[in-house]
């Protein structure tokens, strides 16, 4: 890992860190998914898991909605899921070039904003439900106003935002994505 | 990439995405249903209950309570007899007496007031009522061919 890469995830984390203050009062919209799936887009998985988990880290622990260590040990694990994905997708695209399908892109991306979501709320869920003695299936249904706002939101965020975010981050980095040249 | 070039897979994967926010919005309004049942499901409310013979009988049973049409039919001190049908309830055959006809088409079926008779629609059993809420049980003539039945004039 070169000391560019290293700075980028100390930058996107603090990045990460700093909108999730920002927004603590705005339940279930936050940044911070988003951005470690950025960073594993455009810096490989491992970048992207190591901004979640930093993230987790510090936001996990300073928090003023109090401090659970089963569910600060799931969302953190279940975070590393966006840089995964964003590592993934970040590989498979890295050659292809963002003109002239832009729409499909920010649908594609929607859609992949949603899905890894989709698996963190369950695991963080389960994490809730197993910690405070509750029957995991009605945990699941009984937050299912929250999570569809942290999917709905997540899937906005991640559509309208994806495209910008990575073209930006491919200009800093001279035009390289994934340490391949863009096509 | 190749799965881009194809608008069947984004599509796919937003009807994915709509699959899950629907399940899960209805799991949410299951669960809050089953939790409201469960606390209010023991409070019997009163209600405007009355039967209608077709003959030109109709009695009124103003104020009776129940949970369910069921329980209040036999608070009023009717004889119900019915056949269950599981999970899908009591089907009423036969109400102080007077039992349906295959011969004269003539069934019994609950209506509740809502800017006129509306149809029951589920097994009196399976129905909480509301409170004052008006309901008439009525010996409908129901067409042999559509099974539509007669509304309580």
């Amino acid at each position: 890992m070169n000391s560019f890469k290293i700075a980028m995830i100390a930058t996107l984390a603090a990045l990460s860190i700093a909108t999730n203050y920002a927004l603590i009062g705005v339940h279930q919209v936050k940044l911070m998914d988003f951005i470690v799936f950025v960073g594993g887009f455009c810096f490989g998985a491992l970048a992207g898991v190591s901004i979640g988990i930093l993230s987790w880290l510090i936001y996990g622990t300073i928090n003023p909605y109090g401090f659970v260590p089963q569910v600060w040990l799931a969302t953190m694990l279940a975070e590393s899921i966006y840089g995964i994905v964003g590592g993934f997708l970040g590989k498979t695209l890295a050659s292809t070039s963002f003109d002239g399908q832009r729409f499909k892109l920010c649908v594609f991306f929607a859609t992949m904003g949603f899905l890894p979501t989709v698996l963190y709320d369950l695991i963080t869920n389960v994490a809730w439900a197993s910690s405070s003695n509750m029957p995991i299936v009605a945990a699941i249904f009984f937050g299912a106003q929250f999570t569809v706002l942290h999917e709905v939101a997540n899937a906005a965020i991640f559509g309208i935002c994806s495209v910008p975010m990575i073209t930006a981050l491919e200009k800093l980095s001279g035009g390289w994505r994934y340490v391949v040249p863009k096509k | 990439m190749s799965f881009l070039k194809n608008r069947w897979t984004i599509i796919a994967l937003v009807m994915l995405c709509w699959a899950i926010v629907s399940s899960s919005v209805l799991g949410y309004y299951y669960y809050q249903y089953t939790d409201l049942v469960a606390r209010l499901g023991g409070v019997p409310v009163p209600i405007n209950l009355g039967i209608d013979y077709a003959n030109g009988t109709r009695i009124w049973f103003n104020g009776t309570v129940g949970v369910t049409l069921y329980d209040a039919m036999i608070r009023a001190g009717w004889r119900v007899n019915a056949t269950s049908f599981g999970a899908m309830g009591l089907y009423v055959t036969s109400i102080n007496g007077i039992t349906e006809s295959l011969q004269s088409s003539r069934f019994w079926g609950w209506w509740t007031w809502m800017y006129g008779w509306s149809h029951g629609g589920s097994a009196c059993n399976k129905y909480i009522v509301t409170i004052n809420e008006t309901v008439i049980w009525y010996y409908s003539y129901t067409d042999p061919t559509t099974w539509e039945m007669t509304r309580p004039p």
